[in-house]
C-alpha cells in the first residue's frame, strides 16, 4: 500500500511467474477468519512476517479487466487464483499491459483497502 | 487534504533540466548557467532532503528484495543494475515532480509509483538495461509505453508527470 495507507500499490496485483495471482475467496467470511487465512501465507522472511493490510476485491472488478478468479482450495481452503493475464510475444508489451491492469485495480474505487488495528503476525 | 499535502512533500515548483538544442556560444553558455543553478538548488537541503529519503527507502527495498523468492512466491532478486538506473532516474526527476513510492517488482526491477489522487496515477518499472515500462491514468484515459533512460528521464514519463501535476494543481485551485 502507499505510505498514506489509502490505496494498494499497483504491484500488489502483479502476477507471479506462474501467472496465477494468489488470493482468498473471502465472501461471507467474518473479519477474524479472513485475517486467520492471511496468517497461513506468512513466513519468517523479512517482508513476509506480518500483514499490514489487505485489498478486498469484488470479482466484478476482475471480470471488468477480463481476468478470472478460480477457486482451487490449494494449498488451503478458499485459496483462489486470479488468471487470464494478457499475453504478448513482446515481453515489453506484456509488462505494459499487465502494469496497466494493475494500475486500474489499484485505482478502482470498488476495491477497498482494509487495515487491521495492529499488524497481523504469525501464530507461534 | 492531508493526502495532497503528503503526496506533494517533494514538490518544489522549480526548474527542470534544460532541453535546448541551440548551438551558438551564447546559448551554450546560458544552458551551462541554467544547469549550474539547477545543480546548486538540488544540492540545497530543502531540495535534496526528500530525494535523499527516497534514496534511503530504495536502499531498504533493495536489501529486502535481494534474495530469490523474497516475496514468498518465487520472485527474482532485485537486479543491481535496476537499482543503479533507479538512482539515476530519481536524481534526474524534474523538480516540480512529487517523489514516488518505491518498491520491488517480482521480476527483479524497481517500481516507482505516484498517486496524485483518484484515477490520477503513474507507475514505472525500471529494468537492468535502463528500460522504463510505464502506465499512467488521468480520469478515464489510460496510457502505457516503454522507453529507456539515457542522460535524462524519458520524455513521455516527464510528460505524464507534468499532466498529472497540472491536473491535480488545477483541481486544488478550484
Amino acid at each position: 500500500m502507499n505510505k498514506l495507507r489509502t490505496r494498494p500499490l499497483p504491484d500488489a496485483f502483479y502476477p507471479p511467474p506462474d501467472d496465477e495471482l494468489s488470493v482468498v475467496h473471502s465472501t461471507g467470511l467474518p473479519e477474524f477468519d479472513v485475517w486467520e487465512i492471511g496468517k497461513l501465507t506468512l513466513s519468517t522472511q523479512p517482508g513476509r512476517d506480518r500483514i499490514l493490510g489487505r485489498a478486498d476485491v469484488p470479482v466484478k472488478a476482475l471480470v471488468h479487466l477480463k481476468l478470472r478468479a478460480i477457486r482451487d482450495d490449494k494449498p488451503f481452503n478458499r485459496h483462489t487464483s486470479v488468471v487470464g493475464w494478457p499475453e504478448s510475444a513482446d515481453p515489453d508489451e506484456r509488462k505494459q499491459l499487465r502494469k496497466a491492469i494493475c494500475l486500474e485495480l489499484s485505482q478502482d474505487s470498488d476495491i477497498k483497502l482494509v487495515i487491521p488495528e495492529s499488524p497481523i503476525i504469525r501464530s507461534i | 487534504m492531508t493526502t495532497m499535502e503528503a503526496t506533494f512533500e517533494g514538490m518544489s515548483g522549480l526548474i527542470v533540466p534544460a532541453r535546448s538544442t541551440a548551438q551558438s556560444d551564447p546559448a551554450k553558455k546560458l544552458d551551462a548557467m541554467l544547469e549550474m543553478i539547477r545543480e546548486h538548488r538540488l544540492k540545497s537541503y530543502v531540495m535534496r532532503g526528500p530525494v535523499e529519503r527516497v534514496l534511503t527507502e530504495l536502499g531498504e527495498v533493495c536489501a529486502e528484495a535481494s534474495k530469490e523468492g523474497w516475496d514468498g512466491y518465487g520472485a527474482r532478486p532485485l537486479d543491481p543494475a535496476s537499482y543503479d538506473f533507479a538512482i539515476r532516474f530519481l536524481n534526474a526527476l524534474p523538480t516540480y515532480a512529487p517523489l514516488p513510492e518505491v518498491s520491488a517488482d517480482i521480476d527483479g526491477e524497481i517500481a516507482l509509483d505516484w498517486i496524485f489522487g483518484q484515477r490520477k496515477a503513474l507507475t514505472v518499472s525500471i529494468g537492468p538495461t535502463g528500460r522504463c515500462t510505464y502506465a499512467w491514468m488521468l480520469g478515464q484515459s489510460t496510457n502505457r509505453g516503454t522507453d529507456w533512460i539515457d542522460d535524462e528521464i524519458p520524455a513521455n514519463i516527464v510528460f505524464a508527470l507534468g499532466q498529472l501535476a497540472r491536473a491535480t494543481a488545477s483541481k486544488q485551485a478550484r
